[in-house]
């Protein structure tokens, strides 16, 4: 894991004239779970197995067409719903990064914004997706903090992913009357170059907890002593 | 007495069973540019629509390939077809291969995003909402998931068409058509697979422009065919993002449009209709004369240099009354006369060495920068742009070819036996792509064969 | 044309087999209870949210675990005590939805109202929303342990964050589970279409 120093943020959603979010130091993991690591938590936890799992704690895309037999550990778990991601950290007396712990680490001095990062992050949207292949752990970017494939990987989950109040583009969100969201931080985007975080954000929002995806994994974290 | 009372009683279960029967149907979709059939019921019914997103690489122009977001597989999306007065159930499915969340606003429902909020869905998922199609007229749809701009310009747009109560009138051909461009890292014409490029996108510099998600949707084989006589509709759409279109078809005057897309046949005798990004318009006119007509944007250097080009035959009696052989090429090059030249292309880095290597590099040249007039099999445009397949004119002096490839060519030249007097503006090729291109042609349609060199265009050039 | 005793008799018959066919295939009201058919007394299906167990109180006091709701049809929306934008008229939907159901639907169904603020809305706090907001007996509010909402709004599909002055932003999405806890339909944001919930409560 990562040690990640206490620090202030401001994160896209921020409107301009609210205070910075306090980042209270906290550990990372390096990595995003591998289905090796997801395996030998069925194999301790058999209720989590696929058919165990009651329909409101994962959709049918569980676990399809993962490899679950332990011969690599370097193939990055997807297909989990957030309840079996948090069940997953909480085994291993962790917890899912919340979700401006997680940004806060994923564009970190903004390096996330650089031209040519910001170019390659862009580019993995438009890439086409091989259903059967697993994406390899190690073969996104690595954060200016030694944290790997929080871009150009998967999609992660984070414990507060419903806290995302974007729908569309302008339509419910900058409308203060609007029907569908009470209170005011409804997305309005600080930097809209900043496409590759508006995406994330509008993924996040489209998301029910008992969802899986092809492309949504996580990894988890800790509180720092 | 019986037979009477047999047949009562048969109408008595026949009108109980259609009084209340299935009062719903499925909607026929169809891709580009191909349109729904006319509705040939009466009155109102339930419809449902089904459509499918999917993220998937495929061909933008000649050896460039790009990761489209679709609906229905297509660019555009197919197109959807109701009466004013219908109840829709709409379902939107997200094909688990997509990276992203999708949705759909569609520019025919009242209310709150057009069903934009209603329809977000995840990849694997799907999402169902209704609508009652109050308005009649043609809307465009589109996604409007955060960034919209971008899932745009990825080729998620289509056309809706409410019909009024009564239907619109009969005519022998419609079809479907809708300009959208594509921003590209790579320039026009750049080989491989083009990533979308955010910056070009937000100053509004496309590298292509085109009609039905690609260059060459409607040229060659897929040109769209009418017989003389025939009275025809286009459905028109822009999907953007940025451009709005002058749309024009060369040859033709649209006799009646329904301006924006909306319901009264408020103008009659267009030439050039304006179809704003994400709008649409609705044209028809008559086919009185044979011939090739080309679909255009009237921003001409969309046309000819960015792909907004497409075809429109019409085949069967000449009418030399209404068209005796006037040329068409002064549309084309607006102010005709002058020589026009267009800026070179930078060097490729890769050059052709060998005959076959010129050969493969010639076509897609050829493809992208001549296609446009002289047509993808050489044959030209009667009256208009001279023939290269089988040419005489072409064949017995390769000297000549490359010098109007240099230059240009203005002045009568008389190929195969028939007589052309139009303006052929320079090119500003280098040495290397005129050697190619060249070398393809002369290899292609029966010509004489043979190889032109770079040296040999290099001769040519300085000896002037 | 003067009908024959034969004749009358055959009409009387088209008629009555027009009628049975109309009344078979029009309108066939669906089948409240298909839901849970397959279930057995104390069994819930995967998809009920009763598959929670979390712990939650009600505005009593009362410690109260979801599934204690089974057998009832609910209506249940999130809110906060304090909250004036949009919880007042949450509250004011659900009122009017209980005020439309037919007598026997109101004593099928109940309405509950889990609060986002678990550090506040204690049940003295939610008995003060009952009184302002004039909630009827067929009202449960619930205020609970962090994760427990969090888990909840997450199988709901609702959205919120709470802010830095203590308010929380939130979507707004009326949610009917059936008596087994499956959720049998939603509609966000307000101005609720009484018709569709009243159509899926079995009268």
């Amino acid at each position: 894991m990562v040690l990640i120093p206490s620090n202030s943020f401001r994160p896209f959603d921020l409107k301009k004239e609210q205070k910075p979010v306090f980042i209270k130091k906290f550990l990372i993991d390096t990595y995003p779970i591998s289905t090796a690591d997801f395996a030998a938590f069925i194999a301790k936890h058999p209720q989590w197995k696929k058919e165990n799992v009651p329909a409101i704690k994962a959709d049918t895309g569980y676990l399809k067409n993962v490899d679950l037999s332990p011969r690599q550990n370097n193939i990055v778990m997807t297909q989990v719903s957030w309840y079996a991601a948090r069940a997953y950290c909480a085994a291993e007396g962790k917890r899912l990064p919340t979700l401006y712990e997680w940004e806060y680490v994923a564009t970190f001095n903004k390096w996330d914004a650089r031209p040519q990062t910001n170019e390659r992050i862009l580019s993995w949207f438009g890439k086409p997706n091989a259903m059967h292949e697993g994406a390899l752990i190690g073969s996104g970017l690595v954060s200016p903090q030694g944290v790997h494939d929080l871009h150009g990987l998967i999609w992660e989950w984070v414990d507060d992913f419903n806290s995302s109040t974007v729908t569309g583009d302008s339509r419910a969100d900058t409308d203060s009357e609007s029907n569908l969201f009470c209170g005011a931080t409804t997305l309005s985007g600080s930097d809209l170059r900043n496409y590759a975080t508006y995406m994330r954000y509008g993924m996040r929002s489209s998301l029910k907890g008992n969802y899986t995806g092809h492309n949504l994994g996580f990894r988890c974290a800790k509180e720092a002593k | 007495m019986d037979l009477k009372i047999f047949y009562s009683l048969g109408l008595a279960i026949a009108l109980s069973v259609t009084a209340c029967g299935v009062k719903e149907e499925k909607a026929i979709l169809a891709h580009a540019p191909e349109v729904p059939p006319q509705l040939n019921r009466s009155g109102n019914t339930k419809v449902i629509v089904e459509l499918e997103t999917k993220e998937l690489k495929g061909r933008l122009a000649d050896g460039v390939e790009y990761t489209f977001w679709t609906f229905g597989g297509t660019v555009p999306g197919p197109m959807i077809r109701v009466r004013e007065g219908d109840d829709v159930e709409f379902t939107l499915s997200n094909h688990p291969t997509s990276k992203m969340p999708h949705n759909i606003d569609l520019h025919a429902v009242t209310g709150p995003g057009g069903g934009a909020a209603a329809s977000l869905t995840s990849p694997g998922h799907s999402s169902k909402f209704s609508f009652k199609a109050i308005n009649a007229g043609l809307y465009v749809y589109h996604c409007a998931t955060a960034p919209v701009g971008m899932h745009i310009a990825n080729g998620m747009y289509g056309l809706i068409l409410v019909e009024p109560k009564d239907g619109l009138s009969k005519v022998d051909k419609e079809f479907y058509v809708m300009q959208s461009e594509f921003y590209t890292k790579g320039k026009n014409g750049e080989t491989g697979l083009q990533p979308f490029d955010m910056n070009k996108a937000l100053d509004e510099k496309p590298d292509y422009v085109v009609f039905n998600g690609s260059v060459g949707s409607m040229t060659g084989d897929k040109a769209l065919k009418t017989k003389v006589g025939d009275k025809v509709r286009f459905f028109v759409g822009n999907g953007g993002p940025n451009l709005v279109s002058s749309f024009h078809v060369i040859g033709e005057i649209f006799d009646h449009v329904y301006t924006e897309g909306g319901t009264e046949k408020n103008q009659k005798n267009v030439q050039t209709t304006l179809v704003p990004a994400g709008g649409s318009a609705i044209v028809e006119f008559k086919m009185d004369v044979p011939g090739n007509y080309v679909i255009v944007d009237h921003s001409i250097f969309r046309t000819f240099n960015k792909g907004a080009l497409g075809l429109l035959k019409a085949e069967g009696e000449a009418n030399t009354k209404i068209y005796s052989g006037k040329q068409a090429d002064t549309v084309y090059l607006g102010e005709g006369g002058a020589t026009q030249t267009i800026p070179a292309e930078k060097d490729k880095k890769v050059a052709a060495k060998t005959k076959e290597e010129r050969i493969a590099e010639g076509k897609r040249i050829y493809g992208t920068t001549c296609q446009a007039c002289h047509m993808n099999e050489g044959q030209g445009v009667p009256k208009a742009f001279p023939p290269l397949a089988k040419s005489d004119y072409l064949n017995a002096d390769k000297k000549r070819a490359i010098k109007i490839l240099l230059e240009g060519k203005t002045g009568a030249i008389t190929v195969n036996k028939e007589k052309y007097d139009s303006v052929m503006p320079a090119l500003g090729l280098s040495d290397e792509d005129i050697a190619s291109v060249l070398t393809y042609v002369l290899n292609t349609w029966g010509n004489s064969g043979g190889e032109v060199t770079p040296g040999d265009v290099a001769g040519q050039r300085s000896a002037h | 044309m003067i009908l024959t005793k034969y004749a009358r008799g055959w009409l009387r018959l088209s008629i009555a087999i027009f009628l049975a066919v109309i009344s078979l295939y029009c309108g066939k009201p669906k089948d409240p209870h298909a839901d849970h058919a397959a279930m057995a007394a104390g069994q819930v299906s995967g998809a009920s949210l009763y598959q929670f167990h979390d712990k939650f109180t009600d505005q009593n006091g009362k410690e109260l675990m979801l599934h204690e709701l089974s057998g009832k049809y609910v209506v249940v929306a999130m809110f906060y005590a304090t909250c004036t934008a949009i919880c007042p008229r949450i509250a004011a939907e659900m009122l009017r939805l209980e005020k439309n159901l037919s007598a026997s639907q109101r004593a099928r169904t109940r309405f509950v109202m889990i609060s986002l603020d678990h550090e506040r809305d204690n049940p003295a706090a939610l008995r003060k929303f009952i009184d302002k907001m004039r909630l009827t007996d067929s009202f449960t509010l619930l205020s609970g342990k962090s994760e427990s909402i969090r888990e909840v709004a997450a199988a709901l599909g609702i959205n919120y964050k709470k802010l830095d002055n203590g308010e929380y932003s939130h979507s707004s999405l009326f949610t009917l589970l059936s008596p087994g806890g499956e959720i049998i339909l939603q509609h966000a944001g307000l101005s609720v279409s009484v018709e569709n919930f009243k159509a899926k409560i079995e009268p």
